[in-house]
Parts: structure tokens; sequence; C-alpha cells
């Protein structure tokens, strides 16, 4: 699955139409012990560079925002009983599942290269 | 610009109202540190006007953290009593709703995390907007250049890897952390002066809630700045605070600026983030109602109803000053059928104007339908 990022460290990582959106391992690691995470619902709709939620961690609350828009047509119900899963495997803990609608606007964003390339500049 | 046109705007934009009256005569106390800040924050003035409500606050600093060039800025703030909580708290669970409602302390929540936390005259909120994304890094060099600030007046304070400034091992200052994009608010308490018993009160729930999957807060040991002997005043204190991070260096935060400031606020106000999303359902009043009275205040108003459409209870927060007893007013509601005619009926005894500055009967009327 190819994997895109926003500058606010958000993750995309799209298989066909669907993109599976999470946080960067250098977001998990500035947050710390993640304690909640508030996510939007099922059938909710979301928007490129809009807020769909916020993590929190013992240090820190953060706004997510959504790479691209489209339908959440799942929530991982998991983050629920156990936020801590998003240290442990940030790349392997997607938050929400979105049913693309606009593919193009995946062009507006970093691939990993571009992607670490930008952590090297902060 | 000159030092006296830099104090006349720190005096009439520092706190908004009241000016710092002992300005002036406490030149000495601010002289000491020299005209420039080691730090040379910038000091954001806002025109004088009286304490607005928390989230009014909260706002200037996402303002500022969305709209001015990448710089550290500053300002020191106070509210009438208010209790905040975190962003994904279980506000039921941590406050005693009641209790606040009949006191007259506004609740409210905040974006950052954390838990509870009791403000009002007696205590100052810092608020530190500043670029980047580390958050461990900024949160200690903000609490190191507050545990500085107080070494300069004589009072040692420790920070700890929770984010709080500590005397003698108990809490004077406590922060939260609010991530934007490339942005970092760190925000806090810092007491100058308390009432235990009040704070203890509005920050513990009534009775025990249900398990709730909202963020709890931390019970600790309280200290202020008066209990260690403090010398100065809390507007001297407010005023030292700002010289000694900023210097002169201030940004004026205009009308049009307010404007748009306020925009950002209402979203505060918004019930699905003032009660919580998913922070429990304990938050969820059957009806909940954002309110402005011109001359009176804002309320934010819930009321739970019984199944058969009675009022189980109501509870009144905001900005508008309490005179007299709220039960006065909130205890004849209840058991009342959820219609105009019935409430009416209700309060025709009641003096509500005795209770909220300026509330006539028929304002209270239209806050509950």
């Amino acid at each position: 699955m190819k994997i895109y990022y926003l500058p606010s460290h958000e993750y995309i990582k799209v298989d066909g139409s669907v993109g599976f959106i999470g946080v960067s391992e250098y977001a998990a690691k500035q947050l710390g012990a993640v304690t909640y995470v508030d996510m939007p619902d099922e059938g909710d709709d979301v928007e490129a560079g809009e807020e769909f939620g916020a993590i929190e961690s013992r240090k820190a609350a953060s706004d997510l925002y959504s790479p691209v828009s489209g339908e959440v047509i799942g929530v991982n119900e998991d983050l629920a009983d156990d936020p801590k899963l998003i240290n442990n495997a940030p790349l392997d803990t997607w938050i929400i599942k979105v049913d693309i609608s606009d593919p193009s606007e995946l062009d507006s964003l970093m691939d990993q290269e571009a992607y670490d390339k930008y952590l090297a500049t902060l | 610009m000159s030092p006296l046109k830099v104090f006349t705007k720190l005096r009439t934009g520092l706190f908004g109202y009241p000016a710092i009256k002992n300005f002036f005569e406490n030149r000495d106390i601010i002289s000491k540190f020299g005209g420039a800040s080691i730090y040379d924050m910038i000091y954001l003035a806002l025109p004088p006007h009286p304490a607005r409500r928390l989230p009014f606050y909260l706002s200037v600093e996402e303002w500022v953290a969305r709209n001015l060039p990448d710089e550290d800025y500053f300002f020191a703030w106070r509210v009438r009593p208010t209790v905040i909580c975190g962003r994904n708290q279980d506000m039921a669970r941590e406050v005693d709703l009641d209790y606040c409602s009949r006191e007259g302390i506004d609740v409210v929540r905040r974006r950052s995390g954390g838990g509870a936390v009791y403000a009002d005259m007696d205590n100052f909120m810092f608020s530190y907007i500043t670029p980047g994304d580390k958050i461990s890094a900024t949160f200690s060099r903000y609490t190191t250049m507050i545990a500085r600030m107080l070494g300069a007046i004589g009072i040692e304070a420790e920070a700890t890897g929770r984010n709080d400034l500590l005397i003698n091992g108990a809490k004077v200052a406590g922060n939260a952390f609010y991530h934007l994009p490339g942005k970092c608010i760190v925000h806090g308490t810092m007491l100058y002066d308390f009432d235990p018993s009040r704070m203890m009160r509005a920050i513990t729930p009534s009775r025990a809630k249900l398990e709730s999957k909202g963020v709890v807060s931390a019970a600790m040991r309280v200290t202020s700045l008066k209990a260690v002997g403090i010398s100065m005043t809390i507007d001297e204190f407010g005023a030292f605070a700002v010289k000694y991070l900023c210097g002169d260096n201030v940004r004026e935060i205009t009308v049009d600026d307010i404007a748009e400031i306020e925009e950002i606020e209402k979203k505060y106000y918004d019930p699905g983030f003032i009660l919580g999303r998913n922070a429990g359902e304990a938050n969820e009043a059957d009806i909940y109602r954002h309110m402005h009275i011109g001359g009176v205040g804002e309320f934010d108003v819930a009321i739970n109803l019984n199944p058969d459409r009675t009022i189980e209870g109501v509870g009144l927060w905001g900005d508008f000053f309490v005179t007299g007893d709220m039960a006065d007013i909130l205890a004849p509601l209840e058991g009342v059928a959820y219609n105009r005619h019935a409430l009416s009926e209700a309060i025709k005894e009641t003096d509500p104007e005795n209770v909220i500055a300026g509330l006539t009967r028929n304002n209270l009327l239209n806050l509950l339908i």
C-alpha cells in the first residue's frame, strides 16, 4: 500500500479507493503515551485538510486533520480500550478508514521520501 | 518607542480590565529587570474590556497560532470563577455541575489535554504560543522559563515531568498543551491565591458516576504564591511576569482581530464540543442551549427531563453575575411539565433579578424554552 503524509503528521495508506488514516511515527513519538483518541462516527464525511478528530496523550492534545475527502467507513474501535496501540505501532494502527472521494487529492500530499526530507527540516 | 508609551499600552491592555492600578507605583520592581527580557517574547496586549468568558482567551491563542508570524508570544489573563475541563474529559464525572451552577461558576471546555482546573480572579492564566511540533522540548522550555521567573523574585519552584510547577512539593501552576499544525500552545494556571474548599468542591463530582472513557483528572496538593509569602500584589506580579518574559515587546490585538477571535470563540460553545462528543453518556443533556441576553450575559443551559417530560434538573452556567441563591430559581422548576405555560406558572413567584443581575422572569422563561 502506498503511503502519503500531511505536514501535520497524519498519514494515509491507500488501498484502491480506501484510505487508512493514522498518525506518523514522528507524531506518536512527540505525543508520548496516548490516552484518548476522539474519532468521528462511521458515515460521517471528512474533508481534505479539515479536522476530523483529536488525539490526546499524557503531554498534549492535538487535532487530527484528514489528508483526503470522503466518507468514514470504519473507525478503529480497538483504540477506545487501548489507545497506546498508536505508540506501539503507529503505521499499523489506523484511526479511521475512508472511502476516498477524490483520488487527485493524493497528489498534493507528501510521499515517504518527501516526508522524510520534511522531517529532517524540523 | 518611548518607555512611557509602552507603559501606557500595558496599563490599558494587560489584563483587559481592571487596569493595573499599581503599575507606576511599582516601577522599581519592574525596572530591576531592565528594558530587555532574556526571553524576548512578544506580549499580546488586548484592548481594555471587562473580563470575558474563558473561551475568548483560548480563541486569542488559536488566532495568534493561526495568523501571526512565527514568534514566541505570551499573554496573561484572568477570568471570573470558571471550571475548565480537558478536551476529552467526561464533564459530569469530573465537575460538580450542580455546585457550579448554584455558585455562579462558569463551566467550559478547552482544546488542550489534561484534567479539570478551577480558576478565578485570584489566579493568573498564562498563555504561550510558539512555532514547532516538538512537544516535550516546548513544555520544558516553558516550565523552565516560568520557574526562573519565580526564582527571580525569590520563590523556588521546580518543574515536574507532568508539566506542573511545584513549590515545596505542592502544585502552584498546572499546564496543558494544544498542538496545531506547526504551532504549540502551552497554557496554564498560576495560583496567586485560592480558596481550597471552593476549588476542591467545584472539581469533584457530586456523586459517583458510571465508568467513563474520558481522561481522568489527577488530584494533587496545591499551594499559591501568597501562601509562600510573595511580596507583590497580584497586579504587580502580573506586570512583573510580562516585563520579565517580554521586555518591551508588544503586539496589540486590534478591534478587527477581535472580530476574528470571536468567530473562533463560537465553536467553544457548540454543544457537541462543550458536552463532549464521546466522553461519556452522563454528559448528554436532553436540552442544551447557548444564549446571549443583552446586558445580562451569556448562558449555557442544560435541562434534563424525566420520562414523563417533567423537569428532572436544570443547570445554568455562563458569565452572568449571581447575586442571590440560584436554588431560588432552579428548585421551583423540578418536576414541572416541560411546556411554556407550566414553566411560566412555576416561576411566577420567583424573583430572578434577585438571583442573577438583570435577569427578568421573561428572560428566565426564554432561557428554559
